[in-house]
Parts: C-alpha cells; structure tokens; sequence
C-alpha cells in the first residue's frame, strides 16, 4: 500500500521567507544534507517496531539512504510512531518528541498509529486513536504492520517532502520558464 | 488416559484439600473437557489454606484471575505442576461484590502481580496485598475496565444485525 | 559481585539514586520501563512499570464474536503469533468438540515450529546485542527473513498471522513450501557453525554471561516461571512433553535443559531448542497426511456454556486460554495466561546485588514481549 503523503493538501512553506539576502541556495543544501542523512529514533512500541527493525536489517537496508537508528532523542531527526499508542505512554511520547532538536518529523508507522487500527472500536478505553491526536505527523506509512518495503517508501516521500518546496520547486519553476521561453 | 503416578497424586491432594477445607466442595474435573484434574469450589475465604497445601505438593501458581457474574465475583486460582505428569488444579471462589479477599503473596510471590492485576481490572481490593495499586492502566485511571457495567460489553443486538 | 550487606545502611540511603531504564531505550524488548535503585553501578532494588502497550485485549474479547477475536490473538505476542493462533483455536475446538483433520494438524505443527525458530532467532540476536555485538543481529535477521518468506508464501502475513482457524486451517500448503522449508532447515543448520564460532564461543560472551543473573528453580516455583527461563534452571518442563496436545506425542523430540540457571544456560537452552524444532519439522514433513485441511465448521459457531483452560507452549513459555462461555456468540470472558508476565516479576528477585550491566544481559535472556505482560 503506498504511503500518503498529506500535506499535499495545504502549502507548507518549506523555503525560509526570502530575505534581502539570498539564504534559500542555503536552505537547499542544508535539506538535501538533512535528507540524505535522517537519522530515527530507535523508538518502537509494539509489532510494527519488528517490521521497522527488519527494514534495517540487511535485506532491506536502510543504511544506504544514510539512515542510522540513534537511540537517544537528542540525535534524532525523525520520531517513527511504530505501534499502538496508549493512555500510559503519551506523557513519554510528548516528553520524547520535545527532547528531539529541531527539525525534525514524525511517521507513524502502522494502522495504530494512523487511527488506532484493530484496537479501535467504540467502548475502547485503553488506546489513543492514532498519532496525529498528539503529534503533527508528516507521513502516514499504513499496513498491519506494513512492509518494511513500506517503510522505506515512507521514508522516500519524507525526503521528497523535506525537500519539494525548495529544489523541486526551484526546478519546475525554471523548467516553466524554459518552456514560455520558446 | 490417568497414569498411575497421576491418579496416586490426585488422590493425596484431594485429601489434603479435603482435610484444610471442610466447608468447600473438592471434585474430579474432567481433564479432556475442561482442562482440569480437580476442581475445588469455596465462597469466600479459603484460598490461602488452597494456595499453602498447593505450595508444599511442589505446585505453582499458574495464574489467577476473576469473572464479573451478575451479583457475584468468582476469583479462579489455576495450580499446576511442573514434574511428572501434568496436574491441574483449579479453585473457583465466589466472593461478593465488596468483599475483600486475602492476598496469597505470602506464599507465592508471584501473586503480587497477579493480583494487582485483578485490582487493576475489577476493583476488588487484597487484604494485607503488600504492593496494591493499578498495573497496566494509568495510575490516575478512575474505572475498572473488565467490569461488565464499564462501557460496551455484549453488543449482542448489533452483532445478531450483522450475522443476520 | 559486591556484598551489599557489609556496607553501612545509613551511608547506603545517602547514595542510592534511582534510574529509569525505558520506556524509551535500546535494549527494551518493547516498552519497558525499569526503575533501578542503584549505589553505584549495584542495583538494591528492580520495579518493572508495565502497562505502556496495553491495549485491551480481554475487553475486546467481549466485545467481538468468537472468530473475530483471532486476528488479537497473533497480536498479543507478536512474536509467536501463529502459535497463539493455534492455541485459541484449539481451545475452542476443545470446547465446541470440534475434530480437526490430520493434515491440518501436522501443518499447524510445522507453521508454529517455524515461527519458534524465527521468534528464537529475533530473541537470541536481540539478547546478544544488547550485551554489544551486532554481527550476530544481522545473521539472525538473515535467516529469520528467509522464515518469513516461506510462511508469508502460504499465510499472507509475514508477523501477525491469523492462518490457523476452527477445523483446520485456511488453505494448504503446497510443494514448494515442503521443498523450501527443507532447503532452509539445511541452511540454518550450517549458519549453527557460524553463530556458535560468533557468540558460543567468543570469550566476552563467556565472560558476560557465566553466573550472570541466577535464578534458582525455587524462585522459579515461587514466581510461575516457564519456559528457557525455566529449563536453563534444571526443570524439564514443556508444555509439548508434559501435557501434550495437537500432534506433538507422534514426533520424537527432546526438551533440552541446563542446570546453572544463569544466561548462558537460557541462550544454550534456546539454541538447543530451534536444533529441536527443526527435527520436529522434518519428521512432520516426511510423514505429511494427504486429507483435507479444514473440518466442516459452521460459519459463526455456538459454543456450550462451561469454561476451559488450555496450556500450550510458545517461544517464551507456558500459555494459557482460560475461557469462560455462556452458550451465545459472544465470549464471556477469555483470560490470557503469558509467560512474560511472570517471567518478568522474577527480576524483583534476581536483579538485586548484580552490576547494572549484568541487569541488562538477565534482561535480555529473559526474552520478554512486553505486549503479551499488558495484553
């Protein structure tokens, strides 16, 4: 199942403000850097932590894209919500996220952490249905677990959306202009 | 099929049980349809004296748990062995709804866990628990989920639309 | 190992501080919070907090059909969910008294089998990282992919199962899985060479973990301790042997046990046990019965009123289903007895008087699934 990418709904200004000095040359490298080294936290709650340890693990290999799991939050980029999310555990969570230097996004990995997959049913007391109750979530990687495949295309279209208001942006605007050109 | 080993130590504990409760009921379960040797029946105390006999025929405590019934609270000890044949002994004692029953962390430690779980759940209270307060529900949590009154339980109306 | 009990009480309350090990930490085996009291680097006291992954399992029992409860129960230890899966479905099938065919038998043995390697492979690589080596992780993980890919082949899933159903089971199982599954048992039985040349046998794995986190069979009586963390102490205790169910009395396996108790004898127990299991498989592969896989069942079944307890092993030790039915659609109440849960507890006992580190390594061979303590 591919992985939504959400904030293709509203525009997200990913550029800094232009300034009467020109840093957006900057704030393209500094993303393409960002992205191409996005380091997790080692942070999994329940089944779909397997799923994102064998994404890691050397059949799907997650470090060729530059990703290496940093078990503290203070060397992490990215918080991957993998797994259930429950009453007990939000106050970790929230503590977790604000111990993580900026910037910095959350997936949420699974259908538990999208909307409370198999565990939600009315007269639930245990769980919070879903991350993005909490978090402001950047990727939805959905599946029960899903794929560590799955995984991975979550990762891609973060690094897409981390960088598409700047180079990919850039690049069609001058492909634009070729084109009115001719 | 009962071995000899089997039905030698059925006998010895339905004496003992028999001997530390005389007030309670002690009969031979049928193991292929419920699992269990011998099934003892006791309302509301007598456990500690269950869990001490079990303690010295080398049985352990394999869980404890309760079931919500409409006026009552029925608490099941579940005893097992780890040597020879297997042997199971269940305890089923019926308390009422405010009661408190006695903790058997004395004798078996693993109880502690075991009962705070009950706590956690149902609500009902341990005497002299050393260690009573919620486990796997938040500690500020002010209901007790496995409660056939605590939220939905039988959606019986809707499930019988969907089957229908 | 320090003696704590010559060091003065008084000056002892001045320096104990207290360490949160989890909920967030690398060496969790899921969300596992340990709060230390430690004088130094000894631990004075241990106090698991479970309950982080609670997510109400025995409440959604009551509130689904019987069938619907059996995608919760490979999700309780996600782990072992096809045996988890077996167990619920035979202790339904005990208490409807419904026959289950002979070829369906031997494929549930197979399938639960193969997920006891790879639960085994994720649980002894998981343990020997946390004590520093990685090497091994990467191995195991290896040849747990290559598990996966033959139970995704004929189940669908590749972690949480929900194959096995009352009567039998879904579909069946062809050829090519039989030839697959003997392919990788040869396979795996060569990588034996090289994991016993990477941990068995490497000095710093010896070193960390001989006498390391004792727990003796008294403590295991005590607490309910199954499973390796109860053969590594000296009791042959398992659930197939003792009180055999499904088809496991037809195949000729031994319980592997060690009598020192510590991490070292848990990790041979469980290498010893995957050895067993593989033998297990082949023999149940030779003998394979042709037949159907599923017994006629109705589509939604009316089970009598009674209750039951079913026993039966997983990788972690002894599960039970203690299943209370009032005759309707709808369970009464389905209590889940998991080994984690009191594997855990004994960790009040044992950690005390050891080094932190050593805490971590009893941790790990422990090989707890935090899901199934909170269910």
């Amino acid at each position: 199942m591919p992985s939504i990418d959400r904030s293709a709904d509203h525009s997200v200004e990913l550029k800094e403000s232009p300034a009467i000095l020109g840093f957006a040359a900057l704030q393209d490298l500094l993303n393409l850097a960002r992205v191409n080294s996005l380091w997790p936290m080692t942070f999994g709650i329940a089944c779909c932590s397997i799923e994102m340890m064998a994404a890691g693990m050397a059949r799907f290999d997650l470090d060729r894209f530059g990703i290496i799991f940093r078990s503290t939050p203070r060397q992490s980029d990215v918080m991957i919500v993998a797994g259930t999310i429950s009453h007990k555990f939000v106050p970790t969570i929230k503590t977790l996220w604000e111990q993580m230097p900026g910037p910095k996004w959350v997936i949420a990995m699974g259908n538990c952490a999208i909307s409370g997959g198999p565990f939600a049913y009315e007269g639930q007391y245990a769980i919070v249905n879903g991350a993005d109750k909490f978090l402001p979530v950047d990727i939805y990687v959905p599946g029960c677990p899903p794929r560590p495949e799955g995984l991975i295309q979550g990762l891609l279209q973060l690094q897409k959306k981390i960088t598409k208001g700047t180079i990919d942006a850039n690049r069609r605007a001058e492909k634009a202009a070729r084109r009115a050109k001719k | 099929m009962p071995t000899e080993g089997q039905k030698k130590l059925l006998e010895e504990l339905k004496n003992s049980l028999t001997r530390a409760l005389p007030e309670g009921r002690i009969t031979s379960g049928d193991y292929a349809r419920t699992g269990c040797h011998l099934e003892v029946r006791l309302s509301d105390v007598g456990m500690r004296r269950v869990a001490a006999v079990m303690k010295d025929k080398r049985f352990h405590l394999e869980t404890i748990t309760a079931v919500d019934f409409p006026g009552s609270f029925e608490l099941i000890y579940l005893y097992s062995t780890y040597y020879d044949d297997i042997c199971r002994v269940i305890a089923h004692i019926q308390i009422l709804k405010d009661a408190s029953p006695h903790t058997v962390s004395a004798i078996y430690p693993g109880a502690i866990w075991l009962e705070r779980e009950i706590y956690d759940f149902f609500g009902i209270r341990f005497l002299d628990h050393p260690d009573l307060r919620r486990i796997l529900n938040p500690d500020n949590a002010d209901y007790f989920p496995l409660l056939k009154t605590f939220g939905k339980t039988k959606l019986t109306e809707e499930i019988d639309d969907i089957l229908c | 190992m320090l003696n704590i009990k010559t060091i003065d009480d008084a000056s002892i309350n001045e320096r104990v501080y207290q360490l949160n090990l989890g909920p967030q930490h690398p060496s969790t085996h899921g969300v596992l919070h340990l709060l230390l009291k430690l004088d130094g680097e000894v631990v004075i006291a241990a106090d698991p907090i479970v309950g982080y992954s609670h997510r109400g399992h025995e409440k959604m029992a009551e509130n689904r059909i019987w069938e619907q409860f059996l995608p919760n129960t490979s999700r309780i230890d996600y782990l072992s969910g096809l045996i988890y899966n077996q167990g619920y479905c035979m202790a339904v099938e005990k208490l409807c008294g419904i026959e289950v065919p002979e070829r369906a038998e031997y494929i549930r043995v197979i399938t639960s089998e193969l997920n006891r390697i790879s639960s085994h492979l994720l649980g002894i690589m998981a343990f020997v990282m946390d004590i520093g080596a990685f090497t091994p992780f990467l191995y195991g993980w290896d040849d747990r992919e290559h598990v996966l890919d033959l139970l995704e082949r004929v189940t669908g899933s590749r972690l949480t199962y929900c194959y096995n159903r009352f009567g039998g089971v879904r579909n069946d199982i062809d050829q090519e899985f039989c030839d697959g599954t003997r392919r990788f048992i040869d396979r795996l039985r060569g990588r034996f060479k090289d994991y016993h040349n990477l941990i068995t046998e490497n000095i710093i794995f010896i070193k960390r973990t001989r006498g390391v986190g004792i727990i003796t069979e008294e403590t295991a009586l005590e607490f309910g301790v199954t499973g390796p963390s109860l053969r590594g102490s000296g009791v042959n205790y398992d659930v197939r042997k003792n009180e055999p169910y499904s088809v496991y009395p037809e195949f000729d396996f031994e319980i592997p046990v060690r009598k020192e108790g510590d991490v070292m004898a848990r990790y041979q127990v469980r290498m010893a046990e995957m050895e067993q299991s593989m033998n297990i498989i082949e023999q149940a592969l030779d003998n394979l019965p042709e037949g159907p896989v599923r017994s006629h069942v109705p589509r939604f079944i009316d089970p009598p009123a009674g209750d039951i307890y079913f026993a039966f092993e997983s990788a972690r030790g002894a599960v039970g289903y203690y299943i209370v039915s009032d005759g309707t659609r709808v369970p009464y109440r389905i209590k889940v007895r998991t080994p984690s849960f009191s594997n855990l507890f004994v960790l009040t006992r044992v950690l005390p008087g050891n080094f932190i580190a050593d805490a971590i390594a009893t941790l790990g061979s422990i090989d707890v699934v935090v899901p199934e303590i909170d269910r």
